[in-house]
């Protein structure tokens, strides 16, 4: 039986940002926001651990009111209870202020066996969530998992790392970050999802945790901009029949000096 | 009235929390699982079988089915909803899948409670796969001129005849098959004396013909089928004896506005290619986006797409609250969304210039699939005066022609 | 006075480091300190003390615990509280990251990762790093006590040797490791280092059968490039090893052509690829949005353009 944490990230879909071309200026108003991608895989990862072992999932996500929206996801998808700490601000947050937030309601939240995130979000990936709230709550902390075991209070992973793969193994309670390859996220039937529309999503705000808003900018971390110049391209279509459009290319790229 | 309704608000759409939610997950799941093999299931005709299981598994041959019988236990909308996204992405699925609906509708109307016990579940669930047979070479629009027999013998039924452009037919287990089973007492009265009859793959004289060999839809293949003195107990008949006029016309009406979803899925597909391709491609120092006669055939199709989606949705809403104007509102949806999607096929090609018609683009294969569209599920042609005779019916509550 | 302590687990960034490293100290008015750990990293402190490095404080660990994040956090931490003020870089691979978030969380210090460039500006370090996708560019300013910034592969020039030699000072280290490292399995590819490749060509889902790599493979090797992938080849199908996957959660590549065939183009792959010269994009479907973003592009089947830029780039050389 174990009881499962998954930290659900509400992000704003970065293939629907906003930019002005000219300034490089990003708009976030009016961008839809969604799970982020690999997030799905994390709560995978822990449905699957409580169907081989019984337990309870509950997921964790600190973001604005439009993200009951999309947590409507997890629940579908199966988890047992949805928690949303809502904050506003939560794009312009960096990863310690998150930390805080987290590392907060999770000591509400009571003693917890496995907690589970992704490798990093799609939006800042900074991945360092979770290493932080890893130091703060003093758990063992195993990151860029491909595989993931319980077994006897034990788990048991494979990270994925630049040049090799570990198998590393650590007693729980424990922190486990998970890549996008580790499973195929179920989809939820239409049944799920409209049974997930009755289940409640539980929201608290920063002040029933007992924090300040203001506290959270204090951390050292000062967001100076956003910015999107992004480099422009050439866009050359090369037309013609194969054998033309292939001469204008290796003509092209020979005076470039890219081929010889 | 705002006629042919009564007032503004019998023409209202409403969606709820979960139809969005469900659109999202079906297109996720067309996006991504279905989009990169288009190519290899258009070149091979077929639908992969682990696509097919997993559309399964996700209820989708069951969306309308009750959950009691191993359904979603979902509404019209959200039928539409898995139309228009399928469509949107390939519509031979949409067909390969909507097909079963054709099966699961007239069980629920008319079916005993043991014939729904044992046929809807493992339907619904994806397990089995089913299909309707009512057309024959010689009656398409004209289901009462349907040759097939039906003979009683005691306590069975021996049935002769041959079934054509049967969708799915080839890799179904169950069926619904329509046959005369008695002589039509007048001229008039042709739609008399049919009765539907459930049967299984592998009955004895029961067998798949061949395959019809077709342009479009390619993955959903349509078969002939052939029926030799096959013996069917009455405890396979469904419904009552001459009822299966009634009950064909019943289960096509419940499936007409899958098809105009279906339709409407490609002209949004044709909408969006068509658009992004004028954005990024340019002839005359311009990008197409920026030359007029581009800019007019784009919001042609717009208007049309729009159109089409408030009456599929329009049409859904009136079906999932139980009126009877849903019969206009779903013709009015399958004639119109389907001629829209064909305008948008044929203005994306023009759009595409020469790319339009090579095959490796997906753009001339639009104009493939919506042909079909356009004739199968009740013709435009039968959706026209279906139109109109249920507003006389309806409104001024009579009806000149006669059927 | 600020001092900056720098570390990395992979040498060849712990070099890039050193040469920052020094130049921050000595804008800051401090001193550089590279903290390596392990037994078997004697060579390593002498080198990166002849780069320029003040002081390398080497930490005795047994090999177990080299590679381990949590003891490199563990020292760093520990080297850290000689210093009242610090910067401190971390080489931003993913145990890196681990290493840089475990370290900001102990000192109760802001922290950056994957930063491109790292600038003191009076009090503040002001870091650069890509967001959504990589599309966007985040700057922030880290100010405080500490402040943990991870640096990219390649973002600075290896530093060169320096006249004098910095001291390396052993220190004694038993760390507490919450995890056990139980096998390493080293990648067998692991000379592909695509994120130092001038050349590559990648292909995507656009290659139907695992067999038509021969045939990439082939026009790599005419072109002297290295052959990367989208991410469905290499995670879902398999068919290339993890090393090639280039894209947001795969690699970064800077190569000065990028050639690009049967790839779509999604924000996800093309945020490994936006630091490439020249991109070349090949793909059937007019719309894909790799048009939008290549310098060259051809609307055209693979199968047909791949053996005919073989036999035009073959007969180029034979000129």
């Amino acid at each position: 039986m174990l009881n499962i944490v998954v930290l659900v990230k509400h992000v704003y879909d970065e293939n629907q940002l906003k930019v002005d071309r000219e300034s490089g200026k990003v708009n976030f108003e009016g961008v839809p926001g969604k799970i982020s991608d690999f997030d799905r895989s994390a709560l995978e990862a822990a449905l699957v651990l409580r169907s081989a072992g019984g337990g309870k999932v509950t997921s964790l996500t600190l973001g604005p009111e439009e993200a009951v929206k999309s947590l409507r996801e997890v629940m579908a998808m199966g988890a047992d209870q949805t928690i949303l700490i809502k904050d506003q601000s939560f794009y312009k947050m960096d990863a310690a202020a998150t930390a805080r937030v987290l590392h907060r309601a999770l000591e509400k939240a009571g003693p917890v066996d496995l907690l589970i995130c992704a490798e990093g979000s799609v939006d800042s990936y900074t991945s360092l969530l979770a290493p932080m709230l890893a130091e703060k709550l003093h758990l063992p902390l195993i990151t860029y998992a491909q595989s993931l075991q319980v077994k006897d209070g034990t788990v048991r992973a494979e990270r994925a790392l630049e040049k090799r793969v570990e198998v590393v193994e650590a007693k729980l309670p424990a922190f486990v970050t998970v890549t996008g390859e580790i499973n195929d996220p179920r989809i939820p039937t239409l049944l799920q999802i409209m049974a997930a529309m009755k289940k409640p999503v539980s929201t608290f705000t920063l002040a029933d945790l007992g924090i300040d808003p203001r506290d959270l900018g204090a951390g050292g971390y000062r967001l100076i901009e956003y910015s999107a110049k992004s480099r422009e391209r050439r866009r050359a279509m090369l037309e013609g029949t194969v054998p033309e459009a292939v001469s204008k290319l290796v003509d092209s790229l020979a005076r470039e000096g890219l081929v010889s | 009235m705002v006629f042919p309704l009564a007032e503004l608000g019998d023409y209202a759409i409403t969606f709820r929390p979960e139809h969005e939610m469900f659109r999202k997950v079906v297109r996720e799941f067309f996006e991504k699982e279905v989009e990169p093999r288009v190519s290899e299931i258009e070149e091979n005709d077929r639908v992969p079988d682990d696509l097919l299981k997993k559309m399964g598994e996700m209820g989708l041959q069951g969306i309308a089915v009750p959950q009691e019988y191993g359904g979603q236990g979902g509404d019209q909308v959200s039928v539409a909803i898995f139309c228009e996204e399928a469509g949107r992405v390939y519509p031979a699925i949409m067909t390969l899948v909507g097909v079963n609906g054709l099966f699961t509708v007239p069980i629920m109307l008319f079916g005993t409670e043991e014939q729904k016990g044992r046929y809807l579940p493992p339907v619904a669930k994806g397990e089995k796969h089913s299909a309707h047979a009512t057309t024959e070479a010689g009656a398409g629009s004209d289901v009462a001129g349907i040759q097939t027999r039906a003979e009683r013998r005691g306590d069975r039924w021996v049935l002769n005849g041959r079934k054509a452009f049967i969708s799915g037919g080839d890799i179904a287990d169950y069926f619904v098959v329509l046959t005369r089973t008695s002589p039509p007492p007048s001229r008039k009265e042709r739609w008399k004396g049919l009765t539907f009859f459930i049967l299984e793959k592998g009955m004895r004289g029961f067998s798949v013909a061949r395959k019809m060999n077709k342009s479009g839809l390619k993955g959903s293949p349509i078969v002939e089928l052939q029926l030799d003195n096959v013996e069917v107990p009455d405890s396979n008949r469904l419904g009552n004896e001459g009822d299966g006029f009634k009950i064909a016309m019943e289960t096509f009406d419940h499936a007409r506005i899958g098809v105009a979803a279906q339709a409407l899925g490609i002209a949004q597909s044709a909408f969006e290619k068509s658009l992004n391709y004028a954005m990024q491609r340019s002839t005359f120092d311009r990008l197409l986006i920026q030359q007029q006669a581009i800019d007019n055939y784009l919001a042609d199709m717009l208007m049309k797409l729009v159109s089409a989606r408030h009456m599929v949705y329009w049409a859904s809403c009136l079906a999932d609250a139980g009126r009877k104007e849903y019969l206009i509102a779903a013709s009015m949806a399958k004639a119109y969304a389907t001629e829209a999607a064909e305008f948008a096929a044929i203005k994306a090609i023009s759009i595409h210039g020469g790319v339009g018609v090579v095959m490796d683009s997906h753009i001339e294969r639009m104009l493939r699939d919506v042909e079909i569209t356009k004739v199968y599920e009740g013709s435009n042609e039968i959706q026209r005066l279906v139109i109109i005779r249920q507003l006389l019916r309806q409104t001024l509550g009579f009806d000149p022609m006669g059927i | 006075m600020v001092d900056v302590l720098f570390y990395s687990e992979d040498d060849e960034l712990l070099h890039e480091l050193t040469g920052l490293a020094t130049a921050l100290a000595a804008q800051a008015g401090g001193r550089s300190f590279a903290v390596v750990l392990g037994d078997d990293k004697v060579a390593t402190a002498s080198s990166v003390a002849w780069e320029g490095a003040s002081e390398v404080y080497l930490f005795r660990a047994p090999a177990v615990a080299r590679d381990h994040p949590e003891a490199a956090a563990q020292a760093l931490a520990q080297a850290t509280a000689d210093h009242s003020t610090a910067i401190l870089l971390v080489g931003s691979t993913k145990d890196g990251k681990v290493v840089a978030g475990r370290l900001a969380a102990a000192l109760g210090a802001p922290a950056a990762s994957d930063c491109a460039s790292v600038q003191l500006q009076g009090e503040e370090l002001v870091v650069e790093r890509p967001s959504y996708g990589g599309r966007v560019k985040t700057r922030a300013a880290l100010s405080g006590r500490y402040v943990v910034a991870c640096v990219k592969p390649r973002a600075y020039p290896r530093a060169a040797r320096s006249a004098t030699a910095g001291k390396v000072t052993e220190v004694e280290f038993s760390p507490t490791l919450l995890t056990s490292i139980v096998e390493v399995k080293e990648r067998p590819s692991s000379n592909l280092d695509l994120t130092r490749a001038e050349r590559i060509v990648s292909v995507g889902r656009g290659l139907k059968k695992k067999e038509d790599l021969l045939m990439i493979q082939g026009l790599a090797d005419i072109m002297g490039a290295s052959v990367g992938c989208s991410r469905p080849l290499s995670a879902d199908l398999g068919w290339l090893p993890e090393e090639a996957h280039i894209g947001l959660t795969g690699i970064e590549v800077r190569p000065k052509i990028y050639l690009a065939i049967g790839i779509s183009g999604q924000l996800q792959h093309m945020a490994g690829v936006k630091e490439a010269g020249t991109i070349v994009a090949i793909n059937t479907d007019k719309g894909a949005p790799i048009f939008a973003n290549c310098d060259y592009g051809m609307v055209g089947d693979l199968y047909q353009v791949v053996p005919e830029l073989k036999r035009q780039l073959a007969a180029l050389k034979n000129k």
